[in-house]
């Protein structure tokens, strides 16, 4: 079962808007997740994101990423673990898809959060993100869209709070 | 800080470069957040 090592989101200032932290363990490995909303006010970067997703990104889109709380600490992000301490257990990735779903549940709670984007960087990755979001949480996630942008690594989660006259139908 | 956005250079790059380009101004912001000490706390119990 994930631990939580986050009591609260760690909010920080990332260039015009903040960022938000949560930290959590599988097994002994240490992972942070990070949420950073996409900038809707630089026109070009605005167009960019939405050309790869497909529609015009409100605020309160968020990218979601996650990695080793080591790699993060080091700066060698997406590095795998030492081959004596990789997980090739069905268990670990049932476990990080529980702690990936617990954590989004409450940054939307906490956040009112409209939309969350992916990226897989990996096949490995790619395979996980497919597998877990055949059954997304229906009472936050309202429509999911895979294969998105360059190589079909991406990934956007609309929440409820993207488009509200469709809450109530869409929830589970 | 003001996060600017290259889009020709983003499009150069690879999924995993820009990924790790965009943890690295997210790790950035949070070391320069810890250092100034403009971190703030928002509930969230996960039980």
């Amino acid at each position: 079962m994930p631990s939580y090592l986050s009591k609260s989101f760690l909010e920080f200032p990332h260039g015009a808007l903040t960022a938000h932290r949560f930290d959590f363990r599988i097994e002994q490995h240490d992972f942070v997740m990070l949420f950073s909303e996409v900038i809707v006010n630089d026109p070009d970067y605005h167009a960019y994101r939405s050309e790869e997703v497909g529609f015009s990104i409100p605020p309160a889109c968020y990218d979601v990423k996650f990695d080793r709380l080591e790699n993060f600490n080091s700066g060698n992000f997406y590095a795998p673990p030492p081959a004596e301490l990789r997980s090739r257990k069905r268990r670990f990735a049932d476990e990080l898809a529980e702690a990936l779903e617990t954590i989004i549940r409450l940054h939307h709670k906490a956040y009112r959060a409209r939309a969350y984007f992916a990226i897989a960087e990996t096949e490995k990755l790619k395979r996980f993100y497919d597998r877990v979001l055949q059954h997304p949480p229906r009472d936050v996630i309202y429509e999911v869209n895979i294969a998105l942008g360059e190589g079909g690594r991406g990934y956007v989660l609309k929440t409820r709070y993207f488009n509200p006259e469709k809450n109530d139908s869409c929830r589970a | 800080m003001c996060l600017k956005h290259d889009i020709s250079t983003l499009k150069k790059m690879t999924v995993a470069e820009r990924k790790a380009e965009a943890m690295r101004q997210l790790k950035e912001s949070f070391d320069l957040a810890e250092r100034s000490g403009t971190l703030r706390l928002r509930k969230a119990k996960a039980g």
